[in-house]
């Protein structure tokens, strides 16, 4: 008799599947830390309003929040061989277009939509950040990049933190967009294992479990984290 | 030690400042009294320029700006001059006591965090802080941020220190501490410019008294002229409603 859910099956899954969860997590946190650094520089010319790069930057925005994920994934993997193709001709450089592994294109395409969301977020942080804050710093003689940097962005960050913990967690759950276009992750992974068993549930329910624990742990750290980062804001002991 | 001429700023369509002249000597103590809304903020903001004049020009010690022609290496040169005391502490929220004095001195005036730190913790000892030199500016209390405030100023060894209503937004029984080390600085002979409501502090401890109103110097004096004998009508309707217990 065929089981109808075979617990057995779901059990012995796990480490096969398990395999693929650092592939996940690589994706997630590389994506997520690039796209940090895009956000900042995105939310800072849009703070400063940047002639030409500002608007420029919100098209961008624009763009990534108007289009789906698995859209903007598709038009990096086709896009980018095109370009470095053209490029390869235009500038007699050597790039091995063939040769760049999927993994490059799905950090780069999350990259780009994360660092749009987070850049907002950033942005708004900045802008909540007390004028005062900026008039202390110039009134010692600070300069706009070391009042950015020691005073404004530390504290933009605290207020930030959560927000950017959720664009890291929609990040994660992301990556299984990068089984479209054959990147073997921790879902594809799970599929592949379940069609050799034809048991699918079983390791749709092992992938569950495994996104849902990362995130459980990564929302632990990150409440660790803002509770130190906010120490100073005197709701926790100093 | 300070010579502004003919100062006038606009926001917007508003004109705030209109043609704003004062001198001040070396280690005179100025006060500012007048109406909310007169631009004292405003005036007290473009002597370092954090407030950007349209007209006019602004002189402390030796160096001197005119308004459209501020480069950014002339703006700091003004900056390192004077230093401020805000009515709402503006403490860096995410720097201890200590950290607010020292965070300057390390990052403009590139001096070690054992030297900032020297410096930092005398002049906690000088406002009476030293106790709570690692506490965040958001378990400190009024009183106790302003003297943290003024700590802060001081360490930039400025020619003139500029006070922006250092005690308005103070409990009544946090104003006393406040004034003390503001009377001690003044004691040591600081040039400063003192905005205020704090008619007690402007009749004992300022030299003059300069009485704003719209956007512009009515009068000014010294303080026993100016508190009995005003010459405007403006400045006799302004001090009847102040306090002076
Ligand atoms: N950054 C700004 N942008 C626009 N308007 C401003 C700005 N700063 C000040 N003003 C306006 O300038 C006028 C004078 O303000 P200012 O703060 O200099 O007055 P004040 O004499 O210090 O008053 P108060 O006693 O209430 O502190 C007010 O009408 C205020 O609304
Ligand atoms: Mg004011």
């Amino acid at each position: 008799m065929v089981k109808v859910f075979d617990l057995g099956f779901m059990l012995t899954a796990i480490p096969d599947v398990l395999k693929y969860l650092p592939v996940t997590i690589l994706i997630s946190f590389g994506s997520s830390l690039i796209g940090l650094v895009v956000a900042f520089i995105v939310a800072l010319i849009r703070y400063f309003e940047v002639p030409v790069l500002s608007p420029l930057c919100k098209l961008y925005i624009s763009f990534i929040r108007g289009t789906p994920t698995l859209v903007q994934l598709f038009i990096v993997y086709y896009g980018i061989p095109i370009v470095l193709v053209a490029a390869n001709q235009r500038f007699g450089t050597n790039i091995n277009v063939s040769g760049l592994p999927k993994i490059i294109y799905v950090l780069f395409a999350f990259a780009l939509n994360t660092g749009a969301y987070m850049s907002e977020t950033i942005r708004s942080a900045i802008t909540s950040v007390d004028a005062g804050q900026w008039e202390a710093c110039y009134s010692l003689n600070m300069n706009t990049r070391q009042a950015v940097t020691r005073i404004v962005i530390p504290q933009a960050l605290t207020v930030a933190l959560p927000s950017l913990g959720n664009s890291w967690i929609s990040v994660m759950k992301d990556t299984s967009l990068a089984f479209s276009i054959g990147l073997v992750e921790l879902l594809s992974a799970a599929r592949l294992i379940g069609a050799r068993a034809s048991r699918y549930l079983e390791v749709y329910i092992d992938a569950a479990l495994m996104y849902w624990g990362v995130c459980i742990v990564m929302e632990i750290v990150l409440s660790l984290l803002e509770k130190r980062m906010r120490k100073y804001e005197g709701r926790i002991g100093a | 030690m300070i010579s502004v001429r003919n100062i006038s700023k606009s926001y917007g369509a508003s004109k705030i400042l209109k043609g704003v002249s004062l001198d001040i000597k070396p280690g005179e103590i100025v006060t500012l009294i007048g109406p909310s809304g007169a631009g004292k903020t405003t005036f007290l903001r473009t002597l370092n320029w954090l407030a950007s004049p349209d007209e006019g020009s602004v002189r402390i010690g030796d160096v001197e700006i005119s308004a459209g022609h501020a480069r950014p290496r002339q703006i700091s040169a003004l900056r390192a001059q004077s230093s401020m005391v805000f009515q709402h502490y503006h403490l860096f929220h995410n720097k201890t006591a200590l950290e607010n004095i020292t965070e300057s001195l390390i990052v403009v005036h590139k001096k070690t965090r054992a030297e900032a730190d020297e410096i930092g913790i005398k002049l906690l000892i000088k406002v009476g802080m030293q106790d709570k030199m690692h506490e965040y500016p958001s378990r400190l209390s009024g009183g106790q941020k302003q003297r943290v405030g003024i700590a802060r100023a001081l360490a930039v060894e400025p020619k003139v220190m500029l006070f922006d209503e250092p005690t308005s937004s103070l409990d009544p029984e946090w104003v006393g501490e406040v004034l003390t080390v503001m009377n001690q600085i003044a004691d040591e002979g600081m040039t400063m410019v003192v905005v205020t409501h704090e008619m007690r502090f402007a009749r004992n401890v300022s030299k003059r008294i300069v009485f704003f109103d719209d956007g512009a110097i009515v009068e000014s004096g010294a303080p026993e002229q100016l508190f009995q004998n005003p010459v405007h009508e403006r400045t006799r309707q302004f001090l009847s409603k102040e306090r002076f217990d």
